[in-house]
């Protein structure tokens, strides 16, 4: 058998997956792990910018270069989930604390994120594909918006990941709030304030806890006022921010008076929306599709 | 309690199932049919009386997704024999079936009223009725995959592989839709979509094992045999995202999703 023979096969997609993870490895090494702090905006828009005008370019050249034709071909697509199946698996295997090194950390390590980097190209360029087969048949409609809406999905994840606040906001019945902590303990001014008024806590006669709430009077930044019980499951939406109902003081147990409420402010998650319901709506309309062969390669 | 009657619902399903998958062997289909039918509405009124008496989708515990289960195999056990005549697929999904009925028989599950805020959501019922159709779907594959593995072997024929295909496709859509509704839900809850929870990873890797059956299919149509252990391996990965992920200890410490 001949490698790297063009057209290549699926044989030099694996081999192509293994260099890769070389790579990765290498970096990791030299570089360390990789640090998403890093890609904040605008950081991330500027990659976003890259990494778009690369997927269009890599469409654009598939006939005038063989590498590309593969890149968007079965002959890559089967590779590429090949070799980040493995390394999530791995992931899976191996219990997340960073304490146990690179592989107990895997979002930060390099041949997993380049293995993901691959598939979500393998993906644009799939999906670029029939979108511009779209005219010659409806059965192509699903498989268009499967892909776009998993590009789109994992593109707008990752590129925002950086650009997502998480908060907690501590509140004691009667007091008034704006001010809420990282993860880290740094405190942050977040604009918003709460005060509460309630907190609730039902159990079952097991003593399983049936129900959190905290009744809350919020004020957003245009000093209107909100009064809103806010549950488990139950957020409440404002100045941008989603409060969830996050924890109490758990010593005190149903006589809390206490309760700590989750902020969260995802400025990219309505385009992670949009890929998911395209994803819901491809797998929808596949269930009258089936399964498509395509012509071969 | 409701419980003790599982035993006879369970027995009386497992009695007309049988009758209905022996009636398919000797060619009688639509008495095959209407037994084997019969078999899931009686399974089925023991999954909506449990309902009731609970007062909540009986969706909480591991017994709790093995009823579904069982139910949801029968049903792809019945959907193939409708569209492709197989006459030794209901067999198979009755034994399917049958074990997980035993299991719960064996290991029952304390059944309570109660359920932690956190699952009292609209998600809760389609997120996990989804995801166990799913499973009876690509169950069903799995069968097909097996039974062509080691009986069939080179006898097997284009049109039972497209078969397979379907039935994954199918799974695969369902599967869809449990995991994303999974990710709306984690939203709702917990402000995350993601969070590459243990269950979540496995959630991943089962749904990018399909995803590899898939795409071989389209890429190497003719090697069929390997998209068959590619389709073995896909389903054992499936186990262990569903029940297994509770032995491994890489995710018992870390998880939110065992139970």
């Amino acid at each position: 058998m001949t490698i790297f023979k063009k057209p290549w096969k699926l044989a030099d997609g694996f081999l192509f997956g293994g260099a890769l993870a070389l790579l990765g490895f290498i970096i990791q090494i030299v570089a360390g792990p990789v640090d998403w702090e890093l890609i904040a905006s605008p950081v991330n828009l500027i990659l976003l910018a890259v990494f778009l005008a690369f997927v269009v370019a890599a469409f654009l050249l598939k006939r005038r270069s063989g590498f590309f034709a593969w890149l968007g071909s079965p002959a890559a697509a089967v590779p590429s989930i090949a070799w980040t199946l493995v390394l999530t698996i791995i992931m899976g295997l191996t219990a997340q604390v960073p304490q146990r090194g690179w592989l107990g950390n895997m979002i930060t390590f390099w041949p997993f994120v380049l293995c993901y980097v691959w598939l979500t190209v393998v993906v644009g360029l799939v999906a670029l594909n029939h979108f511009f087969r779209l005219g010659r048949s409806w059965k192509e409609i699903p498989t268009a918006l499967n892909h776009l809406g998993l590009f789109v999905t994992l593109v707008c994840a990752t590129l925002g990941s950086a650009d997502k606040r998480e908060l907690m906001m501590t509140l004691h019945e009667g007091e008034t709030v704006s001010k809420a902590e990282t993860e880290s303990g740094m405190s942050y001014e977040t604009g918003v304030s709460v005060r509460l008024d309630d907190f609730t806590m039902e159990v079952y006669p097991s003593g399983m806890p049936k129900r959190f709430a905290s009744d809350v009077v919020v004020t957003g930044r245009s000093g209107k006022q909100t009064t809103a019980v806010i549950e488990v499951n139950k957020p409440l939406k404002v100045d941008g921010w989603k409060m969830y109902q996050y924890g109490y003081d758990e010593e005190a147990g149903t006589e809390s008076e206490m309760s700590v409420l989750q902020m969260v402010k995802d400025p990219w998650l309505p385009l992670v929306y949009a890929g998911i319901f395209m994803m819901l709506a491809g797998a929808f309309l596949m269930l009258f599709t089936g399964f498509k062969k395509e012509e071969s390669i | 309690m409701i419980w003790e009657a599982f035993i006879w619902f369970a027995a009386a399903a497992v009695i007309l199932w049988a009758v209905g998958a022996a009636l398919a062997w000797v060619g009688k289909r639509s008495s095959a049919l209407i037994n084997y039918g019969l078999g899931i509405l009686v399974f089925f009124s023991y999954i909506l009386a449990m309902w009731i008496s609970l007062e909540r989708p009986p969706l909480r515990t591991m017994g709790e997704t093995r009823l579904w289960y069982s139910f949801f195999m029968a049903v792809a056990g019945m959907i193939v024999y409708c569209r492709w005549k197989y006459k030794w697929i209901l067999s198979f999904s009755t034994v399917m079936a049958l074990v997980f009925i035993c299991v719960n028989l064996l290991k029952p599950e304390i059944h309570s009223k109660a359920l932690m805020p956190a699952l009292q959501s609209p998600w809760f019922a389609p997120h996990v009725i989804v995801y166990m159709f799913s499973y009876g779907m690509l169950g069903a594959a799995t069968i097909m995959a097996l039974y062509f593995l080691i009986f069939k072997k080179e006898n097997t024929t284009a049109e039972e592989i497209s078969t397979a295909d379907n039935l994954v496709v199918t799974g695969l859509a369902f599967l869809t839709f449990g995991m994303l509704f999974g990710a709306l839900w984690a939203q709702e809850a917990w402000g995350t979509y993601w969070a590459w929870d243990p269950k979540e990873t496995w959630a991943a890797i089962t749904w990018m094992a399909y995803m590899l059956y898939v795409h071989f299919r389209i890429a190497r149509p003719k090697d069929w045999s390997t998209a068959m252990w590619i389709l073995i391996l896909a389903f054992i990965c499936l186990q262990i995202c569903w029940w297994g992920i509770n032995y491994l200890p890489s995710a018992h410490a870390t998880s939110v999703h065992v139970y």
